[in-house]
């Protein structure tokens, strides 16, 4: 019975090909949206590397200066910060949390090997204000003051791309590769440390180096010449209320007059980031859901108008023994057999990305499954639009089936 | 073999209700060869659909092998038409985009039975049509004549007892019919099968055993 179903569905392909397409098509355009949803859950439930909860942040402008000014004025705003009971601890961050379009790559080299890292600068303190657990090694501190590299620490993957197991620490890496000539920036390994998803939830993990912003040592104070806006991040105590922020607002704004000052909340910074996120996996989820509803309603129409036309087929077979239920296990089985040639050439075209590495940061577990899901969800669509023509065919009467020519 | 007891059948449709059959009175005995005459419309069509159990009757009963059919579930009628009866049809009924070979292994795959016997036993049919040159045809390249033996071999494939044949020869010319009468004949005389055939060609009737006649769906003889 089966294999005399597949060899009618194959005699009959010519008028069987637009169901065919339209299954394909839809599963293709349904496992591109589910490749793109799964990769940002997906991201949604790793580690972070951080903690968000109780940072607040200064986001401070300060137009064009010199220098030596600017410094000056950092310091007085670093010592209102350290003043205030209801702050633990504070950092700079000359690169931003939560802004995934905002993010800076730079290339590092280390035995002839180049690599391309997001550079992340902030300040000694960081790790106190968001919690961050170094794996090994320290972070910049005091000690580095005097030293004539400048300090970074890695994240695993950066780790992993330049010194591929070896042990990172105390390693040096420059800014241009050997044949460079000139000063070559020298950049030395002090740490490591584990996930580091500075542009937020749904983003995927990346290489990140991040290195010293301090005012103390001549190599990590030029942000005071290449940047206008900083952030410095301060974790509050847990319970502080916002009356504080207007508190902390009038003593920083007395301190830098006429700079331009904002104090924000991270988690805030987060909600935003995740909504900017989500915005092209949304457009992709409306019109796929859009597109799913119409090969819906046109697969139950090619089902229906196949039923109808094959009458005299279905009365024949409940004359030659074929039972209701055979008949409707029939027409559900045609249908999903029909689905199933549309979705192999799917798979076809959809295993190619990860095969040819179109777009490298997602993995091959992420298209499988959203391959397995599409697959599901077609399947469930085709039963669901199968279920009534099935029934209809089931319950025909034979003897009227056989009637109408 | 068959009997039918007291049978009413009424089409009810929006309008009109019309009276296809009323107290049909029938006994069909084994190996006979039974022809169905009557003016077009007068329900012998009903008739050999109820008898074949695909259509039900208003009232009364229908027996098979003296077994009444009245309390058949889906599944026992199936099987009922499936091992018992064979059908034909004027208009043959083929399934156009499977081979000769195929419409006729077509009530084998209703059994539990292997696809190489399913496929010898549809050859043998075929052979005993005359047809064993066209298994792997497509109806479309087939005369009228020959359709309607694939037909018949479809309908003998799984050893019926019965052969119920609605105007089997209404579509062809005098000789192809002919050629379909002969085989049924040799049918009947081989396998002492069951014939109730609906004719309205009087020569052709009068090659069988007995001729009922309808009309206004009630029996005249
Ligand atoms: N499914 C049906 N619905 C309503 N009326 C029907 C149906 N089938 C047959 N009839 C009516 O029943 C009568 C007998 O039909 P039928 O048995 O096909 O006649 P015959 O085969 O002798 O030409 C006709 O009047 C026909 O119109
Ligand atoms: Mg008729």
């Amino acid at each position: 019975m089966i294999k005399q179903m597949f060899k009618l569905i194959w005699n009959r392909r010519r008028r069987n090909s637009l169901m065919i397409i339209g299954i394909f098509i839809s599963f293709f355009s349904l496992f591109l949206v589910m490749t793109t949803i799964n990769y940002n859950f997906g991201n949604y439930l790793k580690p972070l590397g951080f903690d968000y909860d109780d940072v607040w942040y200064l986001s401070i402008d300060w137009k064009t200066q010199d220098p030596e000014a600017v410094a000056a004025t950092l310091r007085q705003l670093e010592n209102t910060l350290d003043s205030q009971p209801e702050i633990i601890s504070h950092a700079y961050s000359i690169s931003y949390l939560f802004m995934p379009s905002a993010t800076s790559m730079d290339d590092y080299h280390y035995a002839g090997k180049t690599v391309n890292c997001h550079l992340f600068q902030t300040g000694d303190d960081f790790p106190d204000v968001l919690n961050l657990d170094i794996v090994k090694g320290r972070w910049f501190g005091l000690q580095d003051n005097a030293a004539n590299h400048i300090p970074v620490v890695l994240n695993k993957y950066a780790a992993e791309a330049l010194f591929a197991g070896a042990d990172p620490i105390g390693k040096i890496i420059y800014g241009k590769d050997q044949d460079f000539q000139g000063e070559n920036e020298e950049f030395k390994v002090v740490g490591l440390i584990d996930e580091f998803r500075n542009g937020g939830e749904f983003t995927g993990s990346k290489k990140v180096l991040l290195r010293r912003a301090s005012l103390e040592n001549d190599l990590t104070r030029d942000f005071l010449k290449e940047s206008f806006f900083i952030r410095i991040l301060f974790r509050v105590r847990p319970g502080t209320t916002m009356d504080f922020e207007e508190r902390l607002m009038k003593q920083v704004t007395h301190v830098a007059r006429d700079w331009m000052i904002n104090i924000d909340q991270l988690d805030s910074a987060r909600i935003s980031a995740n909504k900017q996120s989500m915005i092209i996996p949304t457009i992709m989820a409306i019109i796929c859901g859009f597109l799913i509803i119409n090969v819906a309603l046109g697969l139950f129409g090619m089902i229906w108008y196949n039923t109808n036309r094959r009458k005299a087929e279905i009365g024949l077979r409940r004359a030659m023994g074929s039972t209701e239920r055979q008949i409707y296990f029939q027409i559900v089985g045609e249908s999903l057999v029909l689905a199933t040639f549309g979705m192999i050439t799917g798979i076809f075209f959809a295993v190619q990305l990860p095969l040819l590495g179109l777009i490298p940061f997602i993995s091959t577990m992420t298209y499988a499954v959203s391959i397995l899901l599409s697959i599901l969800v077609i399947y469930l669509i085709t039963i669901v639009c199968a279920l009534y023509p099935s029934n209809l065919a089931a319950s025909l009467q034979p003897a009227i089936a056989l009637h109408d020519e | 073999m068959i009997k039918l007891n007291g049978i009413e059948k009424v089409y009810q449709t929006e309008k009109i209700e019309t009276l296809a059959l009323y107290d049909i009175n029938l006994e069909v005995e084994r190996g006979e060869f039974l022809s169905v005459m009557g003016p077009s419309g007068c329900g012998k069509s009903t008739l050999l659909n109820i008898m074949g159990l695909l259509d039900e009757p208003t009232k009364g009963k229908v027996f098979i092998d003296g077994e009444s059919t009245v309390s058949f579930k889906d599944r026992k009628r199936a099987n009922v038409r499936n091992r018992k009866i064979g059908f034909i049809f004027q208009s043959y009924h083929l399934i156009n985009d499977l081979s000769v070979v195929d419409n006729v292994e077509l009530p084998l795959i209703y059994r539990t039975m292997s696809s190489a016997k399913r496929r010898k036993r549809a050859l043998e049919a075929l052979e005993k049509v005359g047809l064993s040159a066209r298994t792997k045809h497509f109806p479309s390249q087939l005369s009228g004549g020959q359709r309607q033996r694939v037909a018949i071999a479809r309908a003998i494939v799984g050893g019926p007892e019965i052969l119920l044949a609605d105007e089997p020869t209404g579509n062809l010319d005098s000789v192809m019919g002919g050629e379909i009468l002969d085989i049924l004949n040799k049918l009947v005389k081989e396998s002492n099968t069951t014939i109730v055939m609906v004719t309205h060609d009087d020569s052709i009737a009068h090659q069988s055993d007995r001729i009922i006649r309808l009309f206004d769906g009630s029996q005249v003889n």
